[in-house]
């Protein structure tokens, strides 16, 4: 068969994608698979509408707003698996996290208590005349956007007012809040590690505190796609349903962050790619920790996509004011995550 | 009617009133493109290299048109502003119905993206988007061109190098030397530049 063309962008959740590639899970289920590298989430869409590539590394949220025509013409995509869930986390700027500790020593022991201080912080801003505050996220219609938003809640924040949210690629992160432009933002790993190791900022919170185990990244396809209906298909899922049991192993951990921080898949030191792969988040340079909270679930559960994932991105869409309710649309939506491929490939 | 702007129902490549803006960070591809548009008769074209300030200047050029070239990472920064700005006219990408599929293809393909102002009739912008892909793929082609001359100038250089290895260690006059290599390459199935390089590399170890 010829090889079937995958894009990714590069972030650590890729890795049960590049393992499935990179440690022989596609060549044992006989799928051989071409990885492609991107820069932007737009043109990922735009290839797999386009047929330059037959799957794609994606933002579930854009799976779901793409198949819906929200902000371009409507193009239905299935995403047949899930890649990730309850990553990313919010870094605030080194600026802003003084400016929140000199109001309170205590502002950044946990997140909600962050998110109140940041409350008061913009409160002084106000009455200062100072301007709001700019936060980055990856894409409109990303879970980082809706964790953001959620972050901002919780310190019952003026999402108009006092916060304006822009897309900031992650690799320019560190950039943009060094000068000035951006006082935090919301990215995947390893991009936050990367801005609390150069001492641009310190991490906030963690995903996985705010969302729990919400789903982030899916394989995305064109609903016309013969892979929903073929064996090869069902191989591709399986070979990275068992590329993720895999990678999983705290054995394989070594390896696999070798092989993820080449040039051809992240492009990042293998220390910070380790990090990930166990678990854990430095969040400033004293070198506080904290443990990703990641769900302890076989990989099969892991991966599986559900009506519920579907709902639960259609609801942050909704009051994120990208869509109205409506519940033909919800139902299209629930189509994108169908599990129908899914329960067939690891039934084999 | 003898008004200057073209009526918009005119054919769609008489129409060069649109504005247009070029964002690409290669400043010889932009010109490249630019000059296209102009002979084209388009003469509102803005060509712009960094992303710097782009929502603020997308805002004072309120283009019709807006092209940008897919290696530019931030592009997704363009769609967020697009999705929440109250600022500019809401451009969309070019997939604005099915028979745009082949145009867009090709668009992809050649590594440039179009989003056109909301409402704008996509045949008015066909012609220039068929430039557009023309010539970044002239450019890809004369790229690719540079790339092998460059790797040709350097396997002859290299070739020249293992040439007077060999004529020096065999005592063997030029023609020979070549044609020793030239044999190997054939034998060994391989371009005459590896062979060099496996004879350089050997004699560093040996000598």
């Amino acid at each position: 068969m010829t090889a079937l063309r995958i894009g990714f962008l590069p972030l650590s959740d890729v890795a049960p994608l590049a393992a499935a590639v990179d440690f022989g899970f596609a060549t044992a289920e006989g799928v051989s698979i071409e990885l492609h590298k991107d820069v932007s989430w737009a043109n990922l869409r735009d290839r797999l509408l386009v047929g330059q590539l037959d799957a794609a590394h994606m933002l579930g949220a854009l799976a779901i707003s793409t198949s819906l025509g929200i902000g371009q013409r409507r193009f239905p995509l299935r995403a047949p698996m899930l890649l990730s869930r309850g990553g990313n986390a919010i870094t605030l700027g080194s600026r802003v996290a003084e400016e929140l500790l000199a109001i309170d020593p205590q502002a950044l022991a946990d997140w909600r208590t962050t998110a109140r201080t940041l409350a008061r912080a913009l409160a002084v801003r106000r009455a200062q005349g100072k301007p709001r505050m700019v936060f980055g996220t990856v894409f409109p219609f990303s879970i980082h956007t809706y964790l953001l938003r959620r972050f901002f809640a919780a310190g019952k924040i003026d999402l108009d007012g006092d916060i304006e949210i822009v897309v900031t690629p992650p690799p320019y992160t560190v950039e943009q809040t060094n000068r000035g432009l951006i006082d935090g933002f919301c990215v995947g790993s390893p991009w936050s590690s990367l801005a609390v190791e150069s001492g641009t900022g310190v991490i906030a919170a963690l995903g996985s505190e705010i969302l729990g185990d919400a789903p982030d990244k899916a394989l995305a396809v064109s609903a016309a796609s013969p892979l929903l209906e073929t064996r090869d298909g069902e191989a591709l899922i399986r070979a990275i349903v068992k590329a993720s049991a895999w990678a999983s192993q705290p054995a394989n951990r070594d390896e696999l962050a070798f092989a993820l921080a080449r040039s051809g898949r992240i492009g990042c030191s293998v220390e910070m790619v380790r990090r990930t792969l166990d678990g854990e988040a430095i969040l400033d340079q004293a070198g506080r920790r904290r443990a990703l909270q990641r769900p302890a679930i076989d990989p099969v559960d892991y991966h599986r996509p559900r009506a519920e994932s579907a709902d639960w991105l259609f609801d942050e869409m909704i009051a994120a004011g990208q869509v109205k309710d409506n519940p033909q649309l919800r139902q299209e939506a629930r189509a994108v995550f169908a599990a129908g491929i899914y329960e067939r490939a690891v039934a084999n | 009617m003898l008004g200057l702007r073209c009526d918009w129902g005119a054919d769609p490549a008489m129409d060069v009133s649109l504005k247009i803006l070029l964002v690409d960070h290669s400043p010889v591809r932009a010109a490249i493109i630019e000059e296209g548009l102009r002979q084209g008769g388009f003469l509102q074209v803005v060509t712009i290299h960094t992303t710097e300030m782009l929502l603020a200047r997308i805002h004072d050029i309120d283009p019709d048109v807006i092209l940008i070239d897919l290696a530019n990472p931030r592009r997704d920064e363009l769609e967020q502003m697009f999705q929440v700005s109250r600022l500019v006219r809401r451009p969309i990408t070019m997939f604005v119905d099915e028979s745009d599929h082949e145009q867009t293809r090709a668009a992809i393909e050649a590594g440039v993206s179009a989003y056109i102002v909301n409402g704008l009739h996509s045949d008015r912008v066909k012609h220039i988007v068929d430039m557009c892909v023309t010539r970044f793929n002239a450019f890809g082609r004369l790229e690719a061109e540079l790339a092998r001359a460059r790797d040709e100038l350097a396997g002859r250089r290299l070739i020249d190098r293992a040439k007077a290895i060999l004529m020096k260690s065999r005592g063997i006059d030029e023609e020979n030397a070549y044609k020793l290599m030239r044999n190997a390459a054939m034998n060994q199935k391989k371009k005459m530049a590896d062979i060099a390089r496996a004879i350089i590399s050997a004699s560093e170890v040996l000598l």
